[in-house]
């Protein structure tokens, strides 16, 4: 794969890898560097990637993993950077996605990673359980179980804050 | 008819990445729905931020990593790469002692096992650190791994001889760690105690079990051989995680790790 190329595929894959980033993180610079990371990921298995649309589970796949992960590991003072984004939810609308997004950060630290990722896909991205399925690699009945659980935990999330709770 | 359920953010991923078709299934939806044609209007939107403010400043760097080969799953990184003044080489050297420094607390004893010792008494063995952004911490066996993370490798070993060390996936995919090429082993003539391999190990995004392996041997051996041995040994075994040992009359230990 030579420059052009490379050029050419981040200009046409990055934006819906850097929208993805910047969704989760909701800060630019940790959006900008999550998407490059997950690019040169991408570039070190180019020759088993399909350069198409065939390559989105890949991506969505390490883009939330990675960006998972640095929510866990975030410093204060990278966390909530950017409030002035489009938020652009799939099936509801902006306030609920952003809802969405302070529920999977606010159960992060009681879910695997797994369930964290299948809470983004199925609140945040609103995909179907057979999408999920098909992203992660496992089974729409597993999906099923795993997303009932983490439906479970949240309910009580919200009950928790609702009383008070922190 | 239009699909009364908005298309997910992959839908419309795809969708874009075709070119928006116009005989797609997802124009009628469109044309009915304001809400998706708003998020269309939105992805247009972050795309120009994209090319203008993203991708001319990260495009080098995307650049500089896709001209480099691919090295299959691990990404073997120089540390660091060049030092010209003795005292950068002195810095260095500080730093490495103070990178791969047990945890307080763990194995710090001189001449006891430590926890995470694996391996004979009298044969190799491996002991395996990890950098997580500003922490420290021992590899143990099922230890999760996750991408980016730096590891550092501390082999203890009988005598002079050749040693590898690889990393093998579940599908039997051989990567190797040190030396940093092959096709052979390294020639070591270990000192007293401990040395730390130099160069760390940059963990990148595949995923599931893998098995890092320290190969030791009083003769040559090379690459090659490990690979033929990972094969037999998995078609025998089934599994990775039954794959205790590899058919080879190599003085081995090997820990078992998983990728997330």
């Amino acid at each position: 794969m030579d420059r052009d190329d490379i050029a050419r595929l981040y200009r046409e894959l990055g934006p819906l890898v850097h929208r993805r980033c910047l969704r989760l993180l909701r800060h630019p610079e940790n959006a900008r560097d999550a998407t490059q990371e997950v690019f040169v990921r991408a570039l070190r298995h180019a020759p088993e990637l399909r350069w198409d649309r065939g390559c989105l589970p890949w991506l969505y796949r390490v883009a939330t993993r990675l960006c998972l992960n640095r929510l866990r590991d975030r410093r204060p003072e990278d966390s909530e950077g950017l409030e002035r984004l489009a938020a652009g939810g799939p099936a509801t609308g902006p306030e609920d996605w952003l809802e969405a997004r302070r529920v999977v950060l606010g159960l992060l630290g009681q879910l695997a990673e797994d369930a964290a990722q299948i809470a983004v896909h199925a609140w945040m991205d609103g995909m179907t359980q057979e999408e999920i399925a098909g992203v992660m690699g496992l089974s729409r009945k597993t999906v099923g179980k795993k997303l009932a659980r983490v439906e479970e935990l949240a309910a009580r999330w919200r009950q928790g804050r609702e009383g008070g709770e922190p | 008819m239009s699909q009364a359920r908005c298309p997910s953010e992959l839908e419309l991923d795809g969708f874009e990445l075709a070119g928006r078709p116009a005989a797609d299934p997802l124009q009628a939806h469109l044309a009915a729905c304001e809400r998706c044609r708003a998020r269309l209007a939105a992805r247009d939107e972050d795309r120009a931020r994209f090319l203008r403010e993203v991708y001319p400043a990260s495009l080098p760097a995307v650049e500089a990593a896709g001209a480099r080969r691919p090295r299959g799953p691990w990404t073997w990184l120089p540390w660091p790469a060049a030092l010209a003044a003795a005292a950068a080489l002195a810095l260095l050297v500080l730093g490495a002692a103070l990178w791969w420094r047990p945890p307080a607390g763990e194995g710090g004893s001189p001449g006891a096992a430590p926890d995470g010792y694996l391996g004979v008494k009298g044969g190799a063995s491996l002991q395996v650190y990890a950098r997580r952004g500003d922490r420290v911490f021992e590899v143990r066996p099922g230890e999760r791994l996750r991408a980016g993370d730096l590891l550092r490798f501390v082999p203890r070993l009988p005598g002079p001889g050749h040693v590898m060390i690889v990393a093998v996936d579940a599908q039997g995919g051989v990567s190797l760690l040190h030396p940093a090429r092959g096709p052979r082993a390294a020639v070591v003539r270990p000192p007293l105690g401990a040395p730390v391999l130099p160069g760390s190990v940059e963990l990148d995004g595949s995923l599931g079990p893998e098995r890092l392996w320290l190969l030791f041997s009083t003769r040559e051996f090379e690459l090659a051989e490990v690979e033929a041995a990972v094969a037999a040994g998995l078609r025998a075994a089934g599994s990775l995680e039954a794959l205790a040992s590899l058919p080879l009359e190599i003085d081995q230990v090997s820990l078992p790790v998983w990728k997330e």
